[in-house]
Order: structure tokens, then C-alpha cells, then sequence
């Protein structure tokens, strides 16, 4: 099915990009397009991936060390660069994605329960 | 290129392999292929804004940008050598003089002890005070400019022992004293400047030998003296850095002693005022038989000390304890007399007697060197500005097809920061030399000279770069920033606007402030070498040509009272009598040597005209008045009778009778030095003109002179004065071999002619005089440079115009006068900042200067007048090719 802009879609945040990079590669190595459509599937499609963006923010968290990456070949015979985590990337991604619990349940406080009719 | 992390092709390749994979998943997905792989591209938006995104993630690509700069920024230097070339030597002058004189500075006032932890180091002193008992004092009495108070450095060797004992507040407290030695090394002697120091000395400082050992505290016992450690600069200048002077025997003041150690280079013991050349245990006093240093009296005081303060230890407590200690230690010969505070001085970076006698000038030096290199910063940003208005079309075309005006700015800041570098580097090579100059200078005139570490080190080079990068800031920033505000559509055109663009205003208020900043070192140039002028035409009051002079001590070769008389008496007879000697003679300080002695003066039955302030004293041999040309005004001269004589005279000088016996004959009156009424009385037998003692810049005061036998305790060094038919270096040789004729050991140091010891007294004027003339010229010369340049780029955009109004039936001359005009106004602006900045800034140089104002009108006048010859000869050029325009060729251009 291909995908269709939909009004539903959110822009991602500043620096929520890299946390979504590393969650999705805690299961194993992937390359940049399985990234974006990985994010895409488990987000059901609510969070859209600007390709622009993600080979820069891949090269980003490369240089910080919390990625590494190497040439391999893909499921269907394509050779892709493959991403994975590297333990200072899971650590890393530990501590930011619980202050990025912290943050979203503080905000919620704040904003109050949903109001109907929106 | 290796620091290229990840190739473009590799991204490239990245972005390939997501397209590819997507409309693969695409076509398994239903699509057809071609659709996919359409889709896939449209799902990934911009592939090349892509790319270059994560081409510029990368952390290498500024550099990368700025290697583009620099390769592009080199291009265009070598473009225009001229340019090039005038920029990279005015900035390698300006680094360089600055580098030199950072390195001075850096030697003298901001460079930490060689030692372990200086900071823990304090200097001891004491204040003084009318209620301080009666000492005989060696050392140095300075003002303490933390507190303003009076100290004195000098302690009683009582007085360090007990210290040592009994203030534990101090980790170390190692004493030593300064002194003159003889060395009589490989059959030949020499004075040494010396230190006695405690056994102690070197392990509390925690300075180390290069080779072989330091004096520790067992050498440090009157039985085990015969040990020195000498520094490297004498190990160089002596022994010629053999290492087999580790063990060998040599003598120092006749005494056999054992070099047991060569200190590491930058060590020069803890006063940087004077060069030290070896180490003695300060026990040897004793073995040495000094004169005035005594272990054991307790009113000789002459011990200098610094502690090595425990951590966490507060001054004021060690201070304390000091103070009670000392006290102790007075009271037992003085009983009434008391010492009123100890005063913990910061040894971080030695006794800085140095510091404070050369603060100013080193004030005025980095002042001078820090506005030729403004000049010269100034200098290539008008030049740049020019340069950009060349330009103006490529960086048009730059803007207009979408460079960002920061990347433009970074690029045009490459190119100056390329100018500065080479700037720079070729800075540092010229640096060496000048502070060479600026040494010998400095240290011209002493024995020894200062002991600086100045030299061209990580720490000055450091400062280089810095200076550099402000240069390049300094002078490019302004011409970047003015040149990225094009208005795109005439540059790009080509079109030449008429009238004063703001560019040009912009230069030529940059050649004005050229002109102002020329004006001060001009000005200085003036004031210095008049003041150098006034100086070397004061009439010193004896003619200093055609003699030959050097120094020498055999008190410490064993030569005591009279038969130290005599061996002079017979030095003196020999010295005469070789061949080409007219006369010679001997005093006990030579003239303008920078050393004097004085007393108070007592003529019974006179009242002087002013109660304060004694007389100098000069004891000298019977022909040195007639030998150095002092004119008698009356009564006679001092004769070898009187040298033998029982009844004790003196010749005095105009002042002296002024001062002491105004208004009579004083010829066979009596006076006595000191305060003591039963001193021994001097009769007046002759009255010579006044001649300077001191210095050149000393006025003359009351003097007596006497011969030198007529008190025999005091005798010690004399300075030899020969006046010779031949030039004066001639007869060296012979007055060497007939003192070693007569004593092998005797030393014979500081052999000079007179007119050079004079000339090195004023080595700073000369210094000053002779720099700031050099900077002065260059600076103008950049300023007619800087004028050129403007006039000429004025001259060539406004060819049109002259051309029309030469059309029209201007005359050439007008024509010419207009281009003249434009450029004296800018001089006239020039000298409008210039002259009221000089009138505010030379007082700082005031004390430097000698028989002038710091407004002397003549510097200020004559400053003025050379730039504005300078300026008119440099728009002169350009107004000549303004008056040569071709009309028809100018207007056939458009």
C-alpha cells in the first residue's frame, strides 16, 4: 500500500529523530530505508519520516559514537549501509527515552485531560 | 584528501541503495516497476538537497572549505606580488618587533623562577625605620609597591641562623649574598659576579644541576669550602661547555677551590638585575677573608632570604614569627633600636630590581612596537579595500548567483589570515635579530648585564600566533565586511558611479588615521634622538677621547693597606711608561661608570649653603686630574708627594667651594668627611672645574678628591684611566702584559676606551633614539604607500571626469592641483588627529627624555613637515597622471 499524505501526520520534533533511530535499531542492524519505513510501520503510519533529514541525523549519531555502520547486502540482494547500535548508543538511548517518558507525562499534567470535539 | 572522512560517492551510493530498496519493496508491494521506482523517488523529495545535507554533516567539510579558501586566497596573492609583498613585510616587521619585545617583557617582568613551586617562594625584608639600629648595610633598599614602604633585603647571618632555628612556618629558608670574585682559570684571571649561597640553597629551591652536583649543606661548613657550581652562560662563556670542569681545580680569589657542578641553562639565581657566573658556599666568607661580610658581627648585615612558605601557612603568621625573632636578635647588640615589621615580599619571580628600573622602557618599547604593527595592520586594510573594489565585479557575480555573505566574508578572512601567516612566520625569523639589538643595548655598560631568559620560545611563539590572528582579524574584517555590500546591478554592469563612493571615503579616512598613527612614532623619533643629541653634547667636564680604561681588584688576590698602595703605585708607573701612553691614572670608581661614593661634609667655621646633601668622594692617584683633562682653577694639582705625605689633602670642584664655603678663597682650609668631629681633617690645596662623576645625566655635585693611600682600609678595586697619542685599543695588549708582568693573577676586566664606557651609560637613549627612528621611517614610509594606493585607484575612476573637464579648457595644472589637494586634506586630517594625541601621549615618556620638553615644539614641527613631504611626494604620482590624461582617449573609454 503506498502511503498518502494525510492531515494526521506529525511533524517530528527536534531531536525526536535520533531517539526513534535508536530505538528501531535495538532490534538489529537495519539500513536507512528500513529505518524510515520501520518508524513509519510502528508509528502506524502517524509519524512520517523526511528523508532529509534522516541521513543527516544517521551521520550525526555515527559521529558521536552511538552508531556504527558498515556495507552489507540487503534482504533482496542490494547492497545497502547497514546501521546498528553500539553499547554507548544503548545507553544512551536508555536515558533519553526515559526523559522523553518524563517529558511527554509532565506535559500531559499540564495540558489537563483531552476536551471533547476537538 | 585523508581527512576526507567519507568520499561524496559514498553518500551518493547511500541515497542510490534507499531508492532502490524502497521501489523494490514498492513492486513486491503491487506497484510496477517503473511506477516504483517514480514513487520511490517522489517519497524521498529532494535527492540532491539530500545529498548535500549529509555531505555537510560531516564535521570535516569546514575544513575542507577553508583549504578551498586558502588554495583560492594563495592564488590571488600571487596575483598581485606587489601587493603581496609590501603586505607580507609590513606585518613580518610589525610581528616581529612585536615578538622581540614580547619576549623581553616576558623575561623580565612575567616569567616564574626556574625552580620547583615558586609560588610557595617569599622574599624576606624589613621596613625601615628612624628607630632601626646602626648597621653596616649590604644589599639592595627598595619601595615595596604593594605596601609603599621602605625595605631592605639585607639580614645579619645571626639573624638567618636563628630564623632557620626557630620559624617553622618556613618548609626552606636559604640565604644568599651577591659578590664579585676573581677566577684564575687556565692561566688567565677574570672578575666573576657570584653568589654566596647556604648549604641549603639549591635543594629548598629545587633547582638541579646539568651536570655534576649542586652545593649541598656539607660543602657548607668553614673547614669543607673548596667547592663552586657555576651557571651554563659561564660555563659557555668560560670553559667553552667542556664537561671536564666537573672536578677541576681553579682558584677564586687565590683560594684553590673544586667546580663540582653546571647549573641547567635558564638557572640564574634570584635576581634577574645582574647575570650570575658561579655559586660559592656562604661559609667561604670566612676562607675568602671578605671585607665587610661577617658570620659572626652581628651588626654586618648583608644575608639576603627567601623561604619556601608551608602550604596552608598564612604570610601574616610566619610574618609574626619572623619579626619576634629578629627583634631577638637585635636586642642583643643594639639595645634601644628596634625593627619595625617583616615584610614577606612574592619570590614567584625573584628580586625584582630589574623589573622596576625597566618597566618604563619596556612600557615605551611595546607602545612603539604595538603601533607599528597597527600602522601596519591599517596599512593593508586600505590596501585591501582597494583591492576589493577591484574586485567588486567577482564577488557581485558570487552574490547575485547565491553565495551567503558569511561564506563570502569567511573567504576574503582566509586571504588576510594567509597574508598575516606568512606575515608572521617570516615575523618570527626577523624577531631573533632585533631582540638581539635590544640586548646588548639593555645591558650595555655593567659587567655582567641582566640575566634574562629571552628567547624565542613556545611562549613567545604562542603570542606570535595570537598577534597574528588579531593582525589578520584586525585588518580584514573591515575591507570583508565593506566589500560584501555591493549594490549587485552597477557592479555587475561595470558601470564606474561617479563622485566619492563610501569606499573611498572609507580609505581615505584610513590613510588619515595612517598618517596620525605615523605622526606618533615620528614625534618619539624627534623627542629620542634629540634627547640623544642633548645628551652627547653635555659637556662632561674632562675630555673623554683618546683614553682607554679598564678595571681591577688584587685586594682579593691577597694585596692589602700598603702594599696594595704600592702595587698600584708601580702599575701605575709601568702602565706609563709604555710607549704611545701620555699619562695614566686611577680612581676608585671609573667616570660615568654608574657607581659613586658619598658622605657628609663638615668645614668647621662654615655655614653650607644647604644643610642636606653631602659631597662625592673619588679617591684617585696623583695625575688622574690632569690625565682626564679636568681643569684646575686654582691652587695645584694632587702630587705623588702628597700621595706619601702625612698631612691629608684634597682638591676639590666649583660646587663643592660653592656648597661649603661660599664667598671665600678656600685654599688651605680644613673640612672632615663623615659625622664623627675627630675625624681626621682635609685641607683644600686646589679647586678644578665641575666634571660629572656619575653619569651623563647626573647633575654635578660638590665633589672631593683625594689620594688614595690617604686611608689605607678602604683601599680595594681600582679603575685604570690611560690617555694614550695612539688610538686607545692600540696599547690594550701592552697594558695586559706589563699588569701580568707584574702579578700573573691580578685580573684586568672591563678594559675599554672611555667614549665607549659613555656611550653604553646611554644605551637606552640610544636604543630608543635609533628604533624608533627605524619604525618612524617605515611608518612613513607605509603611510605614502597607503596614500599612493587611494590617490591612484581615485585617479583611474575618475579618468572620465578629468578628461571632460581637460575637454572643457581645465588647465593641467589645476588638474594636478586637485589630486594634491585631495591628499593634503587627508594629511591635514591626519595631522589634526595625530598632533593632539602626541601632545596627550609623550608626557609617559617624560623621564626618559633629556634637556627637552615632551612638547618640544622642534619634534612636533619637524615630524609634521617630514609627513607631509612624504605625503605630497606620494600623491605627486598620480596627480602627474591626472594632469596627463588624454582627453579624447578618456572620453572614446566610455
Amino acid at each position: 500500500m503506498a502511503t498518502q499524505a494525510t492531515n494526521d501526520r506529525i511533524v517530528l520534533l527536534q531531536g525526536t529523530l535520533d531517539l526513534l533511530i535508536l530505538r528501531t535499531l535495538v532490534f538489529g542492524p537495519q539500513h536507512g530505508q528500513g529505518i524510515a519505513r520501520a518508524i513509519r510501520q510502528t508509528s502506524e503510519d502517524s509519524l512520517l519520516v523526511d528523508h532529509g533529514s534522516l541521513y543527516p541525523a544517521l551521520q550525526r549519531l555515527e559521529d558521536q559514537g552511538w552508531i556504527k555502520a558498515k556495507w552489507g547486502t540487503s534482504k533482496n540482494n542490494r547492497k545497502a549501509r547497514f546501521y546498528s547500535l553500539t553499547a554507548k548508543g544503548r545507553k544512551q538511548l536508555t536515558s533519553e527515552a526515559s526523559q522523553w517518558r518524563r517529558l511527554v507525562a509532565a506535559i500531559g499534567r499540564v495540558l489537563g485531560p483531552e476536551e471533547a470535539g476537538g | 584528501m585523508f581527512w576526507r572522512k567519507r568520499k561524496h560517492s559514498d553518500f551518493q551510493a547511500e541515497i542510490q541503495s534507499h531508492l532502490d530498496i524502497e521501489s523494490d519493496e514498492l513492486a513486491e508491494e503491487g506497484s510496477n516497476p517503473g511506477d516504483a521506482k517514480y514513487q520511490a523517488r517522489r517519497e524521498f523529495g529532494n535527492v540532491t538537497g539530500s545529498e548535500e545535507r549529509l555531505y555537510e554533516a560531516s564535521r570535516w567539510v569546514w575544513l575542507e572549505q577553508f583549504v578551498q579558501d586558502l588554495r583560492y586566497g594563495i592564488r590571488m596573492l600571487r596575483r598581485s606580488p606587489a601587493f603581496t609583498l609590501v603586505a607580507v613585510l609590513s606585518l613580518a616587521l610589525g610581528i616581529g618587533a612585536n615578538t622581540a619585545v614580547f619576549s623581553l617583557v616576558d623575561a623580565v617582568m612575567l616569567k616564574s623562577l626556574p625552580v620547583r613551586a615558586p609560588g610557595e617562594l617569599r622574599i624576606l625584608t624589613w621596613v625601615r625605620s628612624d628607630k632601626e639600629p646602626d648597621i653596616s648595610h649590604s644589599g639592595y633598599n627598595t619601595l615595596d609597591s604593594l605596601t609603599g614602604q621602605h625595605v631592605s633585603g639585607s639580614f645579619s647571618y645571626a639573624a638567618y641562623r636563628q630564623f632557620r632555628d626557630s620559624v617553622p612556618q618556613f618548609s626552606d629558608l636559604v640565604a644568599y649574598a651577591p659578590n664579585q670574585f676573581t677566577v684564575t682559570a687556565d692561566g688567565a684571571s677574570d672578575f666573576a659576579d657570584g653568589e654566596f649561597v647556604s648549604g641549603n640553597y639549591f635543594k629548598g629551591l629545587g633547582a638541579q644541576p646539568l651536570i655534576g652536583r649542586p652545593i649541598l649543606p656539607e660543602d657548607d661548613a668553614p673547614a669543607r669550602t673548596g667547592v663552586i657550581v657555576l651557571t651554563y652562560r659561564y660555563w659557555e662563556k668560560r670553559f667553552a661547555l667542556d664537561p671536564s670542569v666537573i672536578g677541576r681545580a681553579i682558584a677564586v680569589n687565590q683560594r684553590p677551590v673544586t667546580v663540582v657542578g653546571v647549573m641547567q641553562p635558564p638557572f640564574q639565581g634570584l635576581d634577574s638585575s645582574e647575570a650570575v657566573d658561579l655559586f660559592v658556599p656562604i661559609t667561604a666568607v670566612v676562607e675568602l677573608r671578605h671585607p665587610w661580610f661577617s658570620l659572626t658581627q652581628p651588626n654586618s648585615w648583608w644575608v639576603q632570604i627567601f623561604g619556601r612558605l608551608r602550604p596552608g601557612i598564612s604570610d601574616q603568621s610566619a610574618a609574626v614569627m619572623l619579626k619576634a625573632t629578629l627583634g631577638h636578635t637585635v636586642e642583643q647588640f643594639a639595645k634601644n633600636a628596634e625593627v619595625s615589621t617583616v615584610l614577606l615580599r612574592p619570590g614567584v619571580r625573584g628580586v625584582g630590581l630589574l623589573r622596576e628600573s625597566v618597566s618604563t622602557s619596556l612600557a615605551i618599547l611595546s607602545a612603539v612596537v604595538g603601533l607599528i604593527l597597527l600602522i601596519a595592520c591599517t596599512n593593508l586594510a586600505n590596501l585591501l579595500v582597494a583591492r576589493s573594489a577591484a574586485r567588486g565585479r567577482e564577488i557581485a557575480v558570487r552574490l547575485s548567483i547565491g553565495a551567503g555573505v558569511g561564506r563570502l566574508i569567511r573567504q576574503l578572512l582566509t586571504e588576510s589570515l594567509v597574508l598575516a601567516g606568512a606575515g608572521g612566520l617570516l615575523g618570527v625569523v626577523l624577531a631573533r635579530p632585533l631582540l638581539q639589538v635590544m640586548l646588548r643595548f639593555i645591558g650595555a655598560g655593567q659587567y655582567n648585564g641582566p640575566a634574562l631568559d629571552a628567547r624565542i620560545d613556545l611562549r613567545t611563539l604562542a603570542f606570535t600566533a595570537g598577534a597574528t590572528l588579531l593582525a589578520a582579524v584586525l585588518f580584514g574584517l573591515l575591507p570583508a565586511w565593506r566589500a560584501t555590500r555591493v549594490n549587485l546591478v552597477p557592479a555587475l554592469k561595470g558601470t564606474k558611479t561617479a563622485g566619492s563612493s563610501p569606499r573611498l571615503r572609507l580609505s581615505r579616512l584610513l590613510v588619515s588615521v595612517q598618517v596620525a598613527l605615523s605622526l606618533l612614532l615620528l614625534v618619539g623619533a624627534g623627542l629620542f634622538v634629540r634627547t640623544l643629541q642633548r645628551l652627547s653634547a653635555v659637556d662632561l667636564g674632562f675630555r673623554a677621547e683618546h683614553v682607554l680604561t679598564f678595571q681591577t681588584d688584587p685586594s682579593r688576590n691577597g694585596y692589602e693597606g700598603r702594599r696594595l698602595a704600592d702595587l698600584y703605585t708601580r702599575l701605575r708607573e709601568n702602565i706609563a711608561a709604555i710607549p704611545g701612553v701620555d699619562s695614566a691614572a686611577m680612581s676608585q670608581h671609573g667616570l660615568i661608570q654608574g657607581v659613586e661614593s658619598d658622605t657628609s661634609v663638615h668645614a668647621p667655621g662654615f655655614r653650607p649653603t644647604d644643610r642636606k646633601g653631602g659631597a662625592l668622594l673619588l679617591r684617585c692617584s696623583a695625575s688622574f686630574l690632569s690625565t682626564m683633562q679636568i681643569p684646575l682653577l686654582r691652587g695645584r694639582d694632587l702630587t705623588f708627594a702628597d700621595e706619601r705625605a702625612s698631612q691629608s689633602v684634597a682638591v676639590v670642584n666649583q660646587s663643592f667651594v660653592n656648597r661649603f664655603f661660599p664667598g671665600v678663597n678656600p685654599l688651605g682650609h680644613t673640612f672632615y668627611l663623615g659625622e664623627q668631629p675627630g675625624a681626621e681633617m682635609l685641607a683644600v690645596i686646589g679647586i678644578v672645574k665641575d666634571a660629572h662623576y656619575t653619569g651623563v645625566r647626573d647633575d654635578v655635585r660638590p665633589t672631593v678628591y683625594f689620594p688614595y693611600t690617604q686611608q689605607l682600609t678602604g683601599l680595594h678595586q681600582m679603575t685604570f684611566v690611560i690617555r694614550t697619542v695612539l688610538p686607545p685599543l692600540s696599547v690594550a695588549g701592552a697594558v695586559r702584559r706589563v699588569v701580568a708582568a707584574t702579578d700573573r693573577a691580578i685580573p684586568v676586566a672591563e678594559m675599554k676606551t672611555e667614549e665607549q664606557q659613555i656611550a653604553e651609560s646611554i644605551g637606552t637613549e640610544r636604543l630608543f633614539a635609533g628604533l624608533v627612528s627605524a619604525f618612524g621611517g617605515i611608518a612613513a614610509l607605509l603611510a605614502a604607500i597607503g596614500l599612493y594606493g587611494v590617490m591612484a585607484y581615485a585617479v583611474a575612476r575618475r579618468t572620465v571626469e578629468i578628461g571632460i573637464r581637460l575637454a572643457l579648457g581645465a588647465r593641467r595644472a589645476t588638474v594636478q592641483w586637485m589630486v594634491l589637494r585631495q591628499s593634503l586634506w587627508m594629511v591635514a586630517l591626519g595631522l589634526a588627529i595625530g598632533i593632539p594625541a602626541a601632545l596627550a601621549l609623550t608626557r609617559f615618556v617624560q623621564n626618559k627624555l633629556y634637556g627637552i620638553q615632551p612638547t618640544d615644539p622642534a619634534s612636533f614641527a619637524g615630524a609634521a613637515i617630514l609627513i607631509t613631504a612624504v605625503g605630497a611626494v606620494a600623491a605627486w604620482i598620480p596627480a602627474r597622471r591626472a594632469a596627463r590624461v588624454d582627453p579624447i582617449q578618456a572620453l572614446r573609454n566610455e
